[in-house]
């Protein structure tokens, strides 16, 4: 629970600053800025800070009569459904495995079709229209909410009358089962989330790409360099602020992530469990059928913690390889 | 420059919307008549407002000296919402309470309940004795009333429901289906005789019913389980017992010869109605079953049940009225409980609508009502969560009567050994929890037959035990025990 | 960045352009049919509400309805000042919500990027202590309804999600990012902080500002929990949050389906798809005329390498 030490995060831009300070240090900038700065640290003292003593529920036996402060303390007994039967260890090695995938895949797919998008975009009126095209296409499942997405998939997956099934049959293959297939989920997830959000980044990475300066590619086009090389050597590298801020974000979001993916394209199946059980679908699943919000405190608080490891440790990595890049 | 003014005009809306809030949502008492809210799940139905005047107009009639606001919640959102609202102390008068939402042993157990004995004897003695002490008794947790029950069938029966045309078709001999087992030969004939697409069950997971297995669920989720004619009271864990083996064998046969949807059906009633399925093995077998089935599917049913009715606690508390700790006024609010279960034209109005708006009579003697064209406007169509059910005007002339036979089926239903008996699970709970979570992963796929119970069975029984199942029936046995000595 | 770029050997002097010609339509090929396969749901979906409900449940889902039915869209539409109402809330706290916490959130993040601010550290450490906890849903709902009376308000939809600890530190990285040297210059000159800040900073970031702002305004806009916590008037209630309503009381409705029903039987499959439809149509054609301009304020602002 301690965290990373708060003042080495605090401090770490102070080490490449090149000396700027000026001596002239008046306080009437001192207080601008600090005025700039009180509506956002209003509102986080309003919405985060004065709720935060309410995080003690998760050490204690919780009855409304008594409210927060008079119920008793029960210690680490609200955590122990989460690490009895080897649970927690299952839940969070899921939500990471497969937001890993979710993070690579996705960023790869959205990098690659920017590309492509890119190459037509600068070829006549038409490859620019139908460029555009595309681009709606991909974006459109965005809109869809899981829920109708999670219907969806039943219709194409479900055993007897799937519409997967029965393209399988076309060829000769048996019906499987996919509900109580938990080895194929995490690709099924990993395709139903690029569907759903690789024209997102698709539509960032393509304005990144929009955003270069030509005059690189013409350059490198009179040094002879071919396509592939304009990609590797100039594309890629103007992009990589925008795909580590990008990636940055969604490690950030691991932990918050699409509830909506892993409830409702399973269907809560209890099959699917060991696959594709995620800490946000137990948690839910905990709070809806204990009611305890003693052990549901206990929940969030952990997964918290992981998520708060997780971000340092990839800031870390992030700024180990480039130090202007980190969050903090 | 830009940015800055659509900020402005941002903050503007905000201010405009709030001042255009302000006004909304406030009730208080009118003359020194006490308004009680009322919360309750369903969705939220257009006219509710229109009924509330109405419901308003009949208790000022009745010199009730309670004005009622309603709070229809939503589904979805029911179960959350309460549990915040007692969480955070927020103030409310009566709610829905049930073991299945809202649940009521939880909020016993948590306090947000008052206890009503003495409320019932002083406000409302009609309401108190129309309901037998029996089931008064079903509702007591540590010897005390927390909540007001709405009479409406009890007994628990099982039994099943098949389409008439394929009972017909395929010769189901209702006389000669007395098991489960029965039903094999027919489930397989109409297997065999209709196209591809169809399945003769609508669900998977039937053949396992505590009931149906003389049981009476202590803790339903789990299966903490007392045989309802066992003297002794000895408590038992669902899955390792030997009913529950010889069942889920069935339900895995079953799905293997595909006679029902092993993963079970989100368009389940637009594909009953589309005729892909036979019928359907359930837990209410009540006067008015046929009916129903025809309503919501579209086909005329034959209907039997396997079971002698029993009344068991979950049975009787099916479905309550609860009275708020925070309530500021609890006697205003019996006082309302008294008007909806013994005025029926007050119950009526909250369950159908307000008459000759939402409903007209259609013959008087028979209680029997016709839907108008405004109907839609208003049409909660639960009539078991408001009140007295047998009060509740029929509304199709195949019903009438329905009431009587269900109040006689109650009265004729044998009593569960552990009538009245209720768990409370504060001591065990982070046991319970551990309970629940291996119960949904590993027993019910089983119960729904999706897995082989020959090899799943002995890993999940390990499993459960693992999460301390044991200690959960031990403490169930202990309440039971000291219950049976305070009978 | 660009030293790399730049620094590229000029290896290859054969010409390119004889790929070049079927390069692009290969391109195309390619996503013409990716583009399919990620319309074609859409394309059932749409299909299927205006299909009979029991047509539907016999044929399956296909192009073109089997059999034309309106019927899902007279169920929904028989109340249509419901789905407006929701609409008007949904877009008013995603445009009110987004620019109001982009705002507040990049002039926290400015403050943080300043090196000669003195409670920079303090404060930065006061952000970035929020990732770490969170009071949980009870006091938070403590607060909000019982101190700040934030129920039924679209101020309880927009103000909890407001700050984002998270998109602040990423906004402050990218600022302090910028070359210190322009706001120097600026700061000699007798520039105000709040000059250099919109003057000066926004326009220089309008790549991350417009992800950290389209993020917001998405997460405003997919969100029903906080609706569902706070809001119980119907005149509030957020597009997301109806749907998520509907399908509820619908499923409901699909297993208590009893006797009182009079007669009336709600086409539940096909429901379903026109709420999709009609949840989220407009806010795709709006999203198709937008696109353009969306696009071009990302790329307004060079990306700095």
């Amino acid at each position: 629970m301690t965290g990373p030490h708060p003042e080495r995060i605090a401090s770490v831009p102070e080490t490449h600053t090149k000396k700027m300070r000026r001596s002239r240090h008046d306080s009437g900038q001192n207080l601008a800025l600090m005025l700039m700065a009180l509506p956002g640290v209003l509102v986080l003292f309003v919405f985060a800070y004065l709720p935060m003593g309410g995080a003690i529920i998760a050490f204690k036996d919780y009855r409304a009569i008594e409210g927060i402060l008079g119920s008793a303390w029960v210690g680490l007994k609200n955590f122990e459904f989460i690490f009895t039967s080897g649970t927690a260890w299952r839940i969070t090695v899921n939500t990471l495995y497969l937001n890993l995938l979710f993070i690579v895949t996705g960023t790869f797919g959205s990098l690659a079709l920017a590309l492509l998008l890119n190459e037509i975009q600068g070829r006549g009126r038409a490859s620019r229209w139908l460029a555009r095209i595309y681009q709606s296409a991909l974006f459109f499942p965005f809109f869809i909410s899981y829920v109708i997405v999670g219907y969806f998939g039943f219709a194409i997956l479900n055993t007897d009358t799937g519409i997967l099934n029965r393209l399988l049959e076309q060829f000769g293959i048996a019906p499987v089962s996919w509900y109580a297939t938990p080895a194929a989920w995490p690709l099924i997830l990993v395709l139903v989330n690029l569907w759903k959000g690789v024209g997102f980044g698709t539509v960032i990475y393509l304005a990144g790409i929009l955003g270069i300066d030509p005059v690189y590619y013409e350059a490198a086009a009179m040094d002879g360099a071919t396509k592939f090389q304009q990609v590797r050597f100039i594309t890629l590298p103007f992009l990589a602020p925008l795909v580590t801020i990008n990636v940055l974000l969604a490690i950030g979001r691991i932990f918050f992530a699409d509830f909506g993916l892993f409830y409702n394209v399973t269907r809560d199946q209890s099959l699917l469990y060991p696959t594709t059980d995620v800490i946000d679908t137990y948690v839910f699943r905990a709070l809806r059928q204990l009611g305890d919000f003693g052990m549901a405190g206990a929940a969030g608080l952990y997964q918290s913690v992981v998520s708060l490891i997780l971000v340092l440790l990839s800031n870390w990595i992030v700024r180990r390889r480039d130090p202007e890049r980190g969050l903090f | 420059m830009k940015r800055n003014h659509s900020k402005l005009i941002g903050s503007g809306l905000v201010a405009i919307t709030l001042s255009a809030l302000g006004v909304s949502g406030l009730v208080g008492a009118q003359n020194g008549v006490p308004t009680v809210t009322y919360m309750y799940t369903g969705g939220i139905p257009k006219d509710y407002l229109k009924v509330q005047d109405a419901m308003n107009k009949i208790l000022t009639t009745n010199k009730a000296n309670v004005q009622i606001k309603l709070q229809p919640t939503d589904w979805g959102d029911f179960d959350q919402k309460t549990k915040l609202m007692f969480a955070s102390g927020e103030k409310c008068d009566i709610v829905f309470t049930a073991p299945w939402i809202n649940n009521y042993y939880q909020n016993v157990a948590q306090g947000n309940l008052l206890p009503l004995e003495d409320l019932l004897k002083k406000s409302a003695p009609r309401l108190y004795r129309s309901v037998p002490a029996s089931a008064w008794d079903a509702t007591k947790i540590g010897g005390k009333i927390y909540g007001v029950i709405n009479q409406q069938i009890f007994a628990r029966i099982y039994g099943f429901n098949f389409r008439k045309d394929l009972a017909e078709k395929y010769k189901l001999d209702l006389g000669a289906v007395n098991t489960l087992e029965d039903l094999e030969p027919f489930l397989a004939r109409m297997k065999a005789g209709e196209a591809a697409g169809f399945t003769p069950l609508d669900l998977g997971g039937p053949t396992w019913n505590a009931e149906y297995n003389g049981f009476d669920p202590l803790v339903e989720d789990i299966g903490v389980l007392v045989k309802n004619t066992d003297k002794s009271l000895k408590v038992v864990s669902a899955i390792e017992s030997p009913e529950f083996a010889k069942a889920v064998a069935l339900q895995y046969k079953w799905a293997k010869a595909g006679y029902y949807n092993v993963q079970g059906d989100p368009d389940l009633a637009a594909n009953f109605r589309a005729g892909k399925y036979g019928g359907k093995i359930n837990l209410v077998a009540k006067p008015g079953v046929e009916f129903e089935f025809k309503n919501a599917y579209g086909f005329d049913a034959v209907a039997k049940s396997l079971t002698k009715p029993v009344l068991t606690t979950n049975g009787v508390i099916a479905t309550m009225n609860g009275i708020c700790r925070t309530s500021a006024n609890p006697e205003a609010a019996m006082r309302f409980l008294e008007q909806l279960n013994t005025d029926p034209l007050l119950y009526n109005t909250l369950a159908k609508g307000v008459q000759d708006t939402h409903w007209v009579w259609a013959d008087r003697a028979k209680k029997l009502v016709a839907p108008t064209a405004n109907s839609a406007a208003y049409n909660p169509n639960t009539d078991w969560m408001f009140g007295n059910t047998f009060n509740a005007y029929y509304l199709s002339k195949d019903l009438v009567g329905t009431n009587e036979a269900t109040k006689k089926i109650n009265q004729q239903a044998k009593a569960s050994v552990a009538l009245g008996f209720a768990f409370d699970s504060t001591k065990v709970k982070s046991e319970v929890a551990q309970v629940q979570a291996v119960f949904k992963e590993k027993v019910q796929p089983i119960i729904a037959g999706q897995v082989d119970p020959t090899t799943a069975l002995p890993e999940a029984i390990k499993a459960i035990k693992a999460a301390k199942m044991d200690v959960v029936v031990a403490e169930a046995q202990r309440q039971l025990t000291e219950w049976s000595k305070t009978k | 960045m660009t030293a790399s770029a730049r620094n590229t050997p000029p290896k290859t002097s054969r010409s390119t352009r004889s790929r070049l010609e079927i390069g692009p339509i290969l391109i195309h090929a390619f996503l013409i049919v990716v583009s399919l396969t990620f319309i074609l749901p859409l394309v059932l979906v749409i299909s299927a509400s205006f299909t009979d409900e029991i047509a539907l449940a016999k044929s399956g889902y296909g192009l073109i309805p089997p059999l034309w039915s309106l019927n899902a869209y007279q169920y929904l539409l028989s109340n249509p000042e419901q789905i407006l109402t929701a609409y008007g809330v949904s877009v008013t706290v995603a445009l009110v919500g987004s620019a109001v916490s982009l705002l507040v959130m990049s002039l926290l993040a400015y403050a943080l990027s300043r090196r000669e601010f003195r409670w920079r550290n303090g404060l930065a450490f006061y952000v970035f202590f929020t990732m770490l906890f969170n009071g949980g849903l009870v006091s938070s709902y403590i607060i909000n309804t019982r101190y700040l009376h934030l129920q039924d308000t679209l101020l309880a939809l927009i103000l909890p999600a407001l700050v984002s600890p998270f998109y602040v530190l990423l906004l402050r990285t990218y600022f302090a990012s910028l070359p210190q040297e322009i706001i120097e210059a600026a700061r000699i000159d007798g520039a105000s902080e709040w000059r250099i800040f919109f003057g000066i900073v926004l326009p220089l970031s309008t790549p991350a500002l417009a992800t950290v702002g389209l993020f917001a305004a998405l997460g405003y806009w997919n969100d029903y929990f906080l609706g569902l916590l706070y809001i119980n008037d119907p005149n509030l209630v957020p597009l997301q949050l109806l749907l998520f309503k509907i399908l509820n009381n619908l499923n409901f409705l699909a297993t208590v389906q009893n006797a009182q029903v009079s007669g009336q039987v709600v086409p539940l499959t096909t429901v379903r798809m026109a709420m999709a439809v009609l949840a989220t149509g407009p806010i795709t054609l709006a999203f198709l005329f937008l696109q353009r301009y969306f696009v071009r304020g990302l790329t307004l602002g060079s990306i700095k390498g």
